[in-house]
């Protein structure tokens, strides 16, 4: 495979960005007229800036007074239609519940898909129909268990539903192998924050984002995925991998003067702490994902 | 074990960063936590715009983002009590917008929907549809006026992460600083993001000369 013009990799984005200084930057321009390569990549670029830069994107006007008529009008209704404290949105506590939903699932999928004839859609809805009434039945015959249902009212603060895959879902659809980046896409956060300009990250799960994002208290279900992943790992997957030592600070591990290649490739490697840390607790949420998806 | 979830990084990111929450902005927070509208009022006039930024650039249009920023505060009135002054208050609040798009990205997936409602806006009026052009040459594409919905399209194609970046970057004009603190990435990765997007974007707009059929 043909490497990439040196320059490419290594000022071409800078000079795109403008963050050259001016000797560079000549001596890149100097280089661009001689390579087709860098030539070709920097007009690319620099055209699709300028393009997106004739975009006008403003906040719609009087923005701020429409939120705040939104704002008071929900605290109006709040205070007069005071909802009734009702069960936290769906849960899955047990991993022995969750366990015998997957082979619940997994047999009624089959059975819809290979005995019946259905289609793979109707196949899904009815074992999304099925399963929520299995998980029903679950929380009437397990009083103590903390399997329980969501309801539309509270619906504001519990995470929405998320989803089903897009192909229809069987029991394949449980096996590991989630991303972070998949989790992202459902909402999740996990990831190195730096702050910029100290050149430090801060490593975090972002079980405190979420319930703060969300405004729900305990972020159970979020907890259930990330159970096993926390920062002490990533600490030592530095360590092992990047013989870089964090620091504890607090619930945080703080890593400081770390160069900016090292953060991507932690970036990268956090897909694979992911997807080999929480795998297990993703079965129980793909189980979640189910029960909601057949609304 | 030590198990996440409890006052996390972004306590942090004040005192490495140095950032110290401005005495007023407190003071505002603390009125806002004993249920005072006004003092509300004067954070959504500071960070309204800031945020519909931030929303912007996860929705990919003004309609959608403009619904999202709204929602957004909503949430953080409910829930200022809980706001602890540990990130600045403008850290909690885009976490909560994108937060707020994400959820809403995910439900209009699954509804197999995504706005194109509004467009983008150019100087010259709101862009119109591409006409397909197999040629897709992409610096001539881009030249042309009516680009608009062609670049929201293949915008609207690239991920999240991508997007999100490039619109703020590009579009919105921030440096990766002010990208890196509203998005709470690494600037490495606002930076490298910033750089496969617009390749992708340009992948897009090659493959894609066709947008708009």
């Amino acid at each position: 495979m043909q490497r990439a013009c040196s320059y490419k990799t290594e000022y071409l984005d800078d000079l795109i960005n403008g963050l050259l200084d001016a000797e560079k930057e000549a001596i890149v321009l100097s280089h661009l007229e001689n390579c087709d390569e860098c030539r070709s990549h920097y007009n690319d670029m620099m055209s699709i800036r300028k393009a997106l830069g004739r975009i006008n994107v403003k906040a719609p006007e009087g923005l701020a007074d429409d939120i705040m008529r939104a704002v008071r009008e929900s605290a109006v209704i709040e205070t007069e239609v005071k909802p009734k404290r009702m069960p936290r949105p769906v849960y899955i506590a047990s991993y022995a519940v969750a366990a015998c939903l997957v082979l619940a699932l997994g047999f009624i999928f089959f059975d819809n898909l290979f005995l019946t004839g259905n289609t793979m859609k109707e196949s899904a809805e009815m074992f999304a129909n099925e399963e929520q009434g299995m998980a029903d039945d679950t929380q009437r015959n397990s009083p103590g268990s903390n399997y329980i249902t969501a309801t539309e009212s509270e619906a504001d603060l519990a995470p929405s539903p998320v989803p089903a895959p897009d192909k229809a879902f069987g029991p394949e659809s449980v096996e590991p192998g989630f991303t972070a980046d998949m989790l992202m896409d459902r909402g999740f956060e996990f990831n190195t924050s730096a702050f910029a300009g100290s050149n430090s990250i801060t490593v975090n799960d972002g079980g405190t984002s979420l319930e703060e994002a969300y405004g729900y208290e305990g972020s159970q279900d979020i907890l259930y995925v990330t159970a096993n992943y926390n920062t002490g790992d990533i600490a030592a997957i530095l360590l092992k991998e990047f013989g870089i030592r964090a620091t504890e600070q607090g619930d945080n591990y703080v890593l400081a003067d770390i160069p900016s290649e090292t953060v991507t490739a932690l970036e990268q490697r956090l897909d694979l702490v992911a997807s080999t840390q929480i795998s297990d607790e993703l079965k129980s949420y793909t189980i979640r994902i189910l029960s909601l998806s057949g609304e | 074990m030590k198990r996440k979830g409890q006052n996390q990084g972004a306590g942090l990111f004040c005192s490495i960063g140095g950032q110290a929450l401005a005495d007023n902005e407190k003071n505002l927070i603390i009125k806002c936590q004993a249920g005072d509208y006004d003092a509300f009022e004067v954070l959504v006039r500071k960070y309204s715009d800031k945020a519909f930024s931030v929303a912007f650039s996860v929705m990919g249009n003004q309609h959608d983002a403009a619904d999202m920023t709204q929602e957004a505060f909503i949430k953080v009135f409910r829930n200022i009590k809980k706001f602890n002054f540990g990130s600045s208050f403008g850290t909690w609040l885009y976490r909560i917008v994108k937060n707020t798009c994400i959820d809403e990205l995910r439900k209009k997936k699954h509804r197999n929907y995504v706005s194109m409602d509004t467009g983008f806006e150019g100087e010259d009026g709101e862009y119109v549809l591409q006409i397909a052009d197999e040629s897709a040459d992409i610096q001539e594409l881009l030249e042309r006026e009516e680009t608009g919905r062609l670049l929201q399209e293949a915008l609207m194609s690239l991920g999240e992460k991508h997007r999100s970046v490039l619109i703020l970057a590009d579009i919105k004009g921030y440096d990766y600083l002010e990208i890196a603190r509203m998005l709470e990435l690494p600037v490495g990765t606002v930076k490298s993001r910033i750089s496969r997007a617009r390749e992708k974007l340009a992948v897009i707009l090659k493959n894609e000369g066709t947008f708009g059929q």
